[in-house]
């Protein structure tokens, strides 16, 4: 018991031991200053910055706060900090070399974080991915999509690849596509739309709905109808535009027409010859024998 | 004609109904719950004031039109109905754009649509805001990306208050604009900062707004909006219903001539 009680103080009085522990004593006391000051910090900055930008100063404060009562650690354990340097130079390159990845991610997400295409809460659509940005940390991207996953998209390709924020600018458009039958007439197909628009109160009046015909389509008209709306309302205006469209339709005796296929045999031939003899009936057997060509031919 | 704003008992089993404008409302107290029924008649019209009874008589307080149950510990006695302006500005436009030559001011008369806004305790906690009638959103601003949310007022900007149709519901801003710089004021349509405004009641029961005067300054670029204080010129014998909802130091808003008229 002695003997280690006298192992223990030679420990404690030997010069080495007493830098060692002054080295850890410096690094806690690093961590401690690093945390209060950057909480104080973030507290007066809050008020003046966005949630992106405050995370960001977090980061950089609390650690170079850090680097430096690690860097005074290794000066207390007497080490060069000049030849640290160097050892950490030379490292650097085998690292980067093992690494390539990170550090393409690493370089990638500086970049990002001084282009800023998009902060922390906006909702971006990244490939096939739509959610929202949690953060935006030096390596990868933490989305939050709207099943409730979580993705992590590494930064290098977020510069590679196209981004589209949802939530950059106040209002958004959305643009319904719809295709009427050929015997419509299109000016009242464009007033009756206008008129979903109008008593649709999500439906921003300025700027206003947009009417265009896209073509004549294999077995519709195409008609594309453009509304704005603000980008909180979205869903819910595409949800009540659909269904406002429908039911005026409905209401109109508009035809929405599902694709018709029109068997013709050709110039020289007649086109097939059908008769209806008598109401069709409910039994499709019956149907079926009242609708058999006239004359007894088989249909082709 | 009464008011459809003021004081109302709401004793236990009792009901308050009110149909104004659109908007049928009725509001019960069971056990220490308050129930709010409300739902607006899309095919309301001027002419069905008269039969304010018999559409009461047929809304029917069911689960369908139950919107908001409150349940509170001391259900007080007295619950009050007041009328609010927009929580956000309104933009109108007169029937065709005109210009306003320099040098030259005009008085126009907005119609803007009207919150009721329930109160419990002598007004001093509120329960719940309605739209008496849900406008339809607007974008004003310069382009797509830079400019305000407001609401889309359905009736025009008139230039005689009489051409505006009398509606309970609704209240009306008398709009002062001066063309102090040296070319002339095309107004096409005009951003009304409502919730700025106070709330005045005239003799006969209709409802108006402080008067704001905005002026083209001489610069061009920029528009100062006063809201003149007390109650408009226009009105006699004036009651202040409510304040609003905003404060603006010193009474002016100074804007890019975007920020007001489009």
């Amino acid at each position: 018991m002695t003997e280690f009680l006298e192992t223990f103080y030679q420990f404690l009085t030997n010069q080495r031991s007493l830098e060692i522990i002054k080295a850890l004593a410096i690094i806690l006391a690093g961590l401690l200053i690093a945390r209060i000051i950057t909480g104080a910090v973030i507290k007066i900055l809050r008020s003046r910055f966005g949630t992106h930008e405050i995370q960001l100063f977090r980061r950089a404060i609390f650690y170079s706060i850090l680097a430096l009562f690690f860097l005074s650690a290794l000066n207390q354990l007497g080490l060069n900090l000049s030849v640290v340097l160097g050892a950490a130079g030379i490292l650097s390159v085998a690292i980067g070399f093992a690494s390539q990845t990170s550090a393409s991610n690493l370089i990638s997400g500086l970049f990002l974080l001084g282009e800023r295409p998009f902060s922390v809460g906006d909702i971006i659509r990244v490939g096939s991915t739509t959610g929202e940005v949690l953060s935006i940390d030096l390596l990868s991207l933490k989305l939050r999509t709207f099943d409730n996953l979580y993705v992590r998209i590494p930064n290098e390709s977020l510069i590679k690849s196209e981004v589209t924020t949802l939530t950059k600018f106040p209002i958004r458009r959305f643009d319904l596509m719809v295709g009427v039958a050929y015997k419509e007439d299109l000016e009242k197909v464009s007033r009756v739309l206008f008129e979903v628009a109008d008593n649709n109160p999500l439906c921003l009046e300025e700027p206003k709905p947009l009417f265009i015909f896209l073509g004549f389509g294999d077995s519709s008209l195409n008609i594309q109808f453009s509304v704005w709306t603000e980008k909180d309302n979205f869903l819910e205006l595409r949800n009540s535009m659909f269904l406002g469209v429908k039911a005026a339709f409905d209401r109109e005796n508009i035809e929405i027409p599902f694709p018709h296929r029109t068997i013709y045999t050709g110039s020289t031939t007649d086109p097939f010859p059908f008769s209806f003899t008598g109401e069709p009936g409910p039994a499709t057997g019956q149907q079926s024998k009242d609708l058999a060509p006239e004359n007894g031919e088989t249909r082709k | 004609m009464e008011s459809w704003w003021g004081s109302f008992s709401l004793a236990q089993e009792e009901v308050v109904k009110k149909q104004i404008g659109p908007l049928s409302l009725v509001i019960s107290q069971e056990m220490r719950e308050w129930r709010i029924y409300y739902e607006r008649s899309p095919e309301w019209s001027e002419n069905e004031v008269e039969r304010e009874e018999e559409i009461l008589a047929r809304f029917c307080a069911d689960a369908e039109t139950l919107q908001e149950r409150y349940v509170l510990a001391n259900a007080p006695r007295q619950m009050e109905i007041y009328p609010a302006l927009a929580d956000r500005p309104v933009v109108a436009q007169p029937e065709k754009p005109f210009y306003i030559p320099t040098q030259q001011h005009v008085t126009l008369f907005i119609s803007t649509p009207l919150w009721l806004k329930i109160t419990y305790d002598e007004g001093r906690n509120v329960l719940t805001e309605i739209p008496i009638i849900r406008p339809s959103d607007t974008w004003f601003g310069p382009n797509t990306m830079e400019g305000e949310s407001c609401y889309a007022s359905r009736t025009r900007a008139r230039l005689n208050p009489e051409e505006l149709p009398r509606r309970f519901h609704r209240a009306i801003t008398p709009v002062q604009i001066y063309n102090e710089s040296s070319s002339h004021l095309l107004l096409e349509k005009i951003n009304l900062p409502v919730p700025f405004l106070g709330l005045y009641e005239s003799r006969d029961k209709q409802l108006w707004t402080q008067e704001v005067k905005l002026v083209k300054e001489k610069n061009e670029v920029t528009a100062g909006l006063e809201i003149l204080p007390g109650p408009p010129l226009q009105i006699l014998q004036a009651k202040r219903l409510a304040d609003s909802r905003l404060r603006v130091g010193g009474n002016t808003i100074i804007r890019k001539i975007s920020g007001f008229l489009g």
